[in-house]
């Protein structure tokens, strides 16, 4: 009988001991999991450079040059530009737009989307958005859709992911009022 | 002889019944205080790296608006951060970049032509191998005016250790 008890309390011991090993290796998992959760990569840094590099990146894009490139005017005929900067030539591109020629594919929307290629970092997708109220006048440009057609362009938006940083700036269209905004959108590539 | 016998096997049991215990508790507060030591080594390397990183993307925004190099400088009555002028660039020297941006810590600097892939300049400090283990980098994007009226896209780097 007395045997009996003394080999109970050895037990309660031992399960005492073993819980005690569970709920503090549970505690150091923990600690270690939200540790590289929330202290390896805090986000707030990382947003504001962001924001600063897609501000950085649509200010600087849209004042480079672009060699030589076309448009067609709106009598019909191609005009040969030289050493046009990329913010004129997006205001060429909506100024224009009714002209099929200047459409997807065309010279000046791909001189267009070389520069905004060769200014991201690898890291990053983007989207260039700018639109003229009222009217059907969109760039929509991107790198996860290279060959944008009007469709992808009225449903471009929708496409960009929820967590990405933007930039606006404004242009000056030939023949519309009010500054036209235009918005870089940058995220991360997965 | 019986009864003394007993308590002896008891003395004995009892003591070698408290050996896995002991060896639970000693195995588990030893995983948690690795686990403590890993979190508070965690918590100052970030610190520091934040700290590094910090300072090098100050540095990235001084450079951006270096007078020396600006295509507008800061006298003038449009400066803009961010467009260089490559002739400027030429004619800058190590010594002078040294001079101009202090910084506590090394650091490189690194401009590009993306359009033109042979124009590179870099100052400051070369990178030792093997890499710093505290070591930050910051990247942003920049214009070269290059010729009267023609602005390549270009890409500042500031690495810093």
């Amino acid at each position: 009988m007395r045997r009996c008890i003394r080999f109970k309390k050895a037990q309660t011991a031992l399960v005492d001991t073993l819980l005690f090993f569970i709920i503090l290796s549970v505690a150091a998992a923990a600690l270690y999991v939200v540790a590289e959760k929330y202290i390896r990569n805090p986000p707030s840094t990382q947003f504001v450079h962001e924001t600063e590099y897609a501000a950085d990146m649509l200010t600087t894009t849209l004042m480079s040059t672009i060699n030589k490139t076309s448009y067609v005017s709106t009598s019909g005929t191609t005009l040969l530009i030289y050493d046009v900067s990329v913010q004129k030539a997006i205001e060429y591109y909506l100024g224009f737009y009714a002209n099929a020629q200047n459409m997807p594919g065309s010279n000046l929307r791909n001189a267009i989307e070389k520069k905004f290629e060769l200014a991201k970092k690898l890291e990053y997708h983007y989207a260039v958005h700018a639109a003229i109220s009222g009217t059907n006048r969109i760039l929509f440009l991107s790198d996860t859709i290279p060959d944008a057609t009007a469709a992808d362009m009225n449903a471009g938006l929708s496409k960009i992911p929820a967590q990405r940083t933007t930039a606006i700036n404004y242009l000056t269209v030939p023949n519309i009022n009010e500054p036209v905004p235009i918005t870089l959108y940058l995220w991360r590539a997965t | 002889m019986r009864c003394k016998l007993k308590r002896r096997k008891k003395g004995v049991a009892g003591f070698y019944e408290e050996i896995p215990a002991l060896i639970l508790i000693i195995a588990g507060v030893t995983v948690f205080l690795i686990s403590v030591v890993h979190v508070v080594s965690l918590y100052l390397s970030t610190v520091n790296q934040e700290n590094i990183q910090d300072e090098c993307y100050s540095l990235s925004r001084i450079v951006r608006s270096y007078d020396k190099i600006m295509y507008n400088g800061t006298y003038s009555m449009n400066p803009v951060s961010g467009v260089f002028d490559i002739d400027k660039i030429r004619n800058l020297t190590n010594a002078t970049v040294l001079k101009d941006l202090h910084s506590t810590k090394k650091f490189k600097i690194t401009i590009e032509d993306l359009e033109n892939t042979t124009a590179k300049w870099t100052f400051g400090t070369e990178i030792p191998t093997p890499r710093p283990s505290v070591y930050a980098v910051e990247t942003t994007s920049i214009v070269l005016k290059d010729k009267h009226d023609v602005f390549h896209v270009g890409r500042l780097t500031v690495e810093m250790w």
